[in-house]
């Protein structure tokens, strides 16, 4: 008989374990070849001439280890079984009870109505954008306003009240939706302080009553738009702008395509493809997504700026799609240069965006005189309106030199080619074998640049063989392992006197496979998620 | 690095594991295990912050030293102050990395101190507690004091006395051994006993993944609810209960086991405490180490019973006080010592006899109740808090009006556990000690295999969660 010894069961673990890491099968969602070794994580940091920068991330040491083929599939298999015993993360909640619809409980806060909290939020937030409007009119931008509706709020016709969710700990059932008494202060408090806005609630409800079984203007498993959604927003702001300025507004540009979508709980709930749950059905959802076909038909005539959370970034990983992307198409003589940034709240992309304010006009003065007078510059701020607490003693710094100081971290990049996000509304460079040119302020100071990155492989896109990112800087050259599906960084020193940085993707797919452009949309993505230059006091010679 | 964590058991674990086994082969390597251990030690040690390295040797080092010293002088008595250093080197350590943040609140001049060691030490102007300092302290503690009372032969040689501190399977939180404890082991280093110890890690490594942090998730129903109603109170302080239970035993039985997979044998840190029949029985079964430690070094140094009662009464509590301290700078920790001082104070002037003659079921109920309410007091962040939560059992605020049973729903899988959890703790915990200590403990092949499976589970378990930090790290 054998005997069972914990020494042989646990050499057995730790070596499939590794060998897993090698040899277990690639996901629909996770296809990247995950990095194996843990050690080169340690090591990562090396500059252009070869000189090791040591450097030990412990974030990115467990992040390096949480992406191993057998980690990802052990935490997939321990999600699948707390999913299928009904445990769901606890930021959101089910439709009565069906998993059929998903809802963010932070939706619920705004549900409680005009409660002192809100009253207060308002109140700051009103003050805020007021402020902000007046500071922003002097410097001739034209603000308008999108707060996005929460999703109970629209759908609250589908939901059994009273809700418990509020609190999980203790017991505040709310009997109603209340939140458009929070929304109609907003908008009574941005009317009085001559603020223009949207209010898109009718139209989003009326589109829901519609057909109330489809969830139309949110998708099912999130709380961020659909396609749908995205377009029915752009349409009343380009028609706000048309009627408020006669900005030209032309939506034959924008056409409806076929997208398939995991939604966000995908990504943060992974769960393995073999253990069924009752959460499988909803995470992968068909939605139908406005592209814009818009093609230049001249210079630019006026600039449109987007500051805007989520909802703004959701589907701006495919190259012309997103409410950016669809502002753009509705706009043929407008130029949109977009902010929107995912996963930061309501107010960071607009801080970004008054930052950058001094860029965007040593932009705006290279071109000639008569492609952007300083008149046509537009502002859209989208915010969700379960995000108004944020406002509660926010202050915007406001000064045509808000730029960090010159001796701190700041952005360095002030034109690209191939696709930035100043210039196409995006938040992304596209990487797909073309290259990406980054320029920099002059500086006779040598630089630490860090680029960090996060890639995304559109579905069914094979992997090409060794992809890698290439950075060229004057006669050097430096390859680096393009690693999927999580942010990953690099350390470049840049000598003085260099300017310009190119970029691009080396075997991002094989020679045969589908990339940008083709048309299933299947496209890798790799975008610059923060570019910071550090100077580096060169020894004195 | 903790125990539970990914990096430990699926490299630094078997790396170490592989080279020991090696080095543990042929006697004449025996010194390179040794060093290698010291090595490994530092290396776990110092992952997070290798400043912590250096703080470990400035504490220990000088240490070493004033044992030495008090060693060679034992005849005169110029060994009291050696020893007397030697020990206000050791506090003088410990207060400044654990408790100047809360001193420095205390008198605010203190404060520039405090920000200039959380330069290296913190962040944001407060210092954060290195792991294990409140454990190597005390350890290098009772090795001088027993040097000093010729309980022991000093460790002549200094890799003895490093291997004794260094070590670690137990570096971060105990168990807290004393040198007696392993002198004749590091004498005759003992065979490498990979079956057994790993056998008890992966025990420990169950207990505290399936049922520890399955418990900590509902803690919150009473120490995150300003006023909680009876359900509430109730059920969040018997998962804490529950949970500081698991979560403690789990990691003792953990260093156990890797302790024994070098062939090393720790003594016991617990026996099963929530079966005592008294607090000075609790005191005997929970956290051994700690609380003989603070009877020998502390307790019997500042006389014990051998001068009065009264004088009895007020030793117990200033040890139990102190006792409290040690596990945190703030005065919930201290009240909570008294709390215990004051029952074992009771338990005295009653006579543990006479409880004991009531029958088992009742004064493991007088027991655990009087537990259960210490732990209220010690998870509380304040002394309202504590009564808030004490208020609520007592029913003032309802039986369930604002008890709210979605938390519960939306951990059902974490809650199945607890319910397995509170079973094995009712019919399962007494056999782990059928043959005595956890290191006697023989398992049967059925017993091995549930612990397997009950490890994998957990493996998935834990890279499914974040991970809770064990408790006793903080402390």
């Amino acid at each position: 008989m054998i005997r069972p010894s914990c020494t042989l069961f646990c050499a057995l673990l730790v070596v499939l374990y590794h060998l897993g890491n090698f040899f277990l099968p690639l996901t629909k969602r996770n296809p990247a070849e995950a990095p194996v070794p843990v050690l080169p994580r340690l090591t990562a940091k090396r500059d252009l001439t070869g000189k090791w920068l040591p450097h030990l991330d412990l974030d990115e040491l467990n992040l390096s280890v949480r992406r191993l083929r057998s980690s990802t599939r052990l935490r997939e298999i321990g999600n699948s079984i707390q999913a299928w015993f009904g445990q769901v993360p606890e930021w959101i909640f089910i439709e009565n009870k069906k998993w059929t619809t998903l809802y963010l409980r932070s939706d619920l806060g705004v549900s409680q109505g005009a409660i002192p909290f809100y009253r207060q939020s308002v109140q700051s937030a009103v003050q805020s954008i007021g402020d902000l409007n007046a500071k922003l009119k002097k410097e001739h931008w034209k603000l308008l306003v999108v707060p996005v509706p929460s999703k109970v709020s629209i759908r609250r016709e589908s939901i059994s009240w009273p809700v418990l969710e509020l609190d999980k700990l203790s017991r505040h059932p709310l009997q109603q939706d209340r939140a458009d008494e929070v929304c109609d202060l907003l908008f009574a408090g941005l009317k009085q302080a001559g603020v223009d806005f949207i209010d898109l609630r009718p139209d989003f409800r009326r589109e829901t009553d519609r057909d109330p079984q489809q969830t139309a203007i949110f998708l099912a498993a999130e709380s961020h738009w659909t396609g749908l959604g995205i377009q029915i927003a752009a349409d009343r702001a380009t028609t706000r702008l048309h009627a408020l300025y006669g900005l030209e507004v032309d939506g034959s540009n924008v056409k409806m395509e076929k997208v398939t979508y995991y939604c966000d709980l995908a990504r943060a709930l992974e769960l393995s493809p073999i253990v069924q749950t009752p959460l499988s059905g909803i995470l992968e959802v068909d939605d139908r997504v406005p592209f814009s076909h818009k093609e230049a038909k001249g210079p630019p005539r006026s600039l449109l700026a987007l500051a805007g959370t989520s909802y703004s970034g959701q589907y701006s990983w495919y190259p012309k799609a997103g409410f950016a992307q669809t502002l753009d198409g509705m706009l043929p003589s407008t130029r949109v240069l977009s902010f929107a940034e995912a996963g930061h709240g309501s107010l960071r992309t607009m801080m970004t965006f008054l930052a950058k304010r001094s860029e965007i006009y040593a932009q705006l003065a290279s071109y000639p005189d008569h492609l952007i007078r300083p008149d046509d510059k537009y502002l859209i701020w989208e915010f969700p309106v379960r995000d108004l607490g944020a406002f509660v003693g926010t202050v915007f710094e406001f000064s045509p030199e808000n730029d960090s100081p010159a001796n701190a971290a700041y952005p360095v990049a002030v034109e690209c080619q191939n696709g930035l996000e100043m210039l196409h509304g995006k938040n992304f460079f596209w990487l797909n074998n073309t290259l990406a040119t980054l320029r920099f302020r002059g500086d006779n100071r040598a630089r630490l640049l860090s680029l960090s990155w996060v890639t995304h492989r559109g579905q069914d896109l094979p992997v090409g063989a060794n992809p890698q990112v290439e950075f060229i800087i004057g006669a050097y050259t430096q390859l680096t392992q393009l690693s999927e599906g999580l942010r990953d960084t690099v350390t470049i020193r840049v000598p003085e006197r260099i300017e310009e940085l190119t970029l691009r993707c080396v075997n991002p797919v094989p020679e045969n496979g589908h990339h940008a452009g083709g048309p299933e949309k299947r496209i890798l993505m790799v975008g610059i998620a923060d570019l910071k230059a550090n100077f580096v006091e060169l020894p004195s010679q | 690095m903790i125990f539970t964590d990914p990096i430990f058991f699926f490299y630094f674990l078997p790396s170490f594991l592989i080279v020991a086994r090696v080095l543990s082969s042929r006697p004449n390597l025996q010194l390179l295990l040794r060093i290698f251990i010291i090595a490994a030690t530092l290396i776990f040690y110092g992952f997070q912050n290798p400043l912590w390295i250096a703080l470990f040797a400035a504490t220990i080092l000088p240490a070493y030293l004033f044992t030495l010293l008090t060693a060679k002088t034992l005849e005169s008595k110029t060994s009291t102050i050696f020893l007397t250093l030697g020990i206000a080197h050791c506090l003088t350590m410990l207060m400044a990395f654990k408790y100047l943040n809360w001193f420095s609140e205390l008198w605010p001049p203190l404060s520039g101190i405090r920000s200039g060691l959380a330069t290296y030490f913190g962040e944001k102007g407060w210092i954060e507690l290195p792991p294990g300092i409140s454990f190597y302290v005390f350890e290098a503690i009772s090795c001088m004091v027993d040097v000093f009372r010729r309980k022991i032969d000093f460790p002549r040689r200094f890799l003895d006395y490093a291997n004794f501190i260094c070590f670690f399977p137990r570096f971060i939180a105990g168990p807290i051994i004393r040198y007696s404890d392993v002198s004749e082991q590091l004498r005759q280093w003992p065979p490498m006993n990979l079956n057994a110890g790993l056998t008890l890690f992966s025990l420990g490594f169950s207990l505290k993944i399936l049922f520890a942090d399955q418990f900590a998730k509902f803690t919150r129903y009473a120490f995150e609810v300003s006023q909680p109603d009876f359900l509430q109170a109730l059920t969040g302080s018997v998962a804490y209960t529950f949970q500081i239970y698991f979560d403690f035993w789990g990691y003792s039985i953990m260093a156990m086991g890797l302790g024994y997979c070098l062939g090393f044998r720790f003594p016991d840190n617990f026996r099963m405490p929530y079966r005592s029949v008294s607090i000075t029985d609790f005191w005997r079964r929970w956290h051994i180490t700690l609380s003989s430690w603070l009877r020998d070094y502390l307790y019997i140094s500042l006389g014990g019973n051998r001068l009065g009662k009264l004088r009895q009464y007020v030793n117990l509590l200033i040890t139990m006080a102190l006792g409290g301290l040690w596990h945190g700078a703030s005065s919930v920790f201290v009240l909570w010592g008294v709390w215990h001082g004051v029952l074992l104070v009771f338990e005295r002037i009653v006579g543990i006899d006479r409880l004991s003659e009531k029958s088992p079921p009742f004064t493991r109920l007088y027991a655990f109740m009087l537990v259960f309410i210490g732990w209220i007091l010690f998870r509380s962040t304040s002394l309202s808090q504590a009564f808030g939560i004490l208020a609520g059992l007592f029913g003032t605020r309802g039986f369930m009006s604002s008890y709210n049973p979605l938390l519960i729903q939306s951990y059902l899988f974490s809650a199945t556990l607890c319910v397995v959890g509170l079973v094995f703790f009712a019919f399962f915990e007494p056999g782990l000690f059928r043959d005595g200590g956890m290191l006697e403990r023989r398992f049967a092949v059925g017993e091995k295999l549930f612990i397997y499976s009950s490890f994998i589970l957990a493996l998935i378990v834990r890279f499914s969660e974040e991970g809770v930090p064990f408790l006793y790290f903080q402390f």
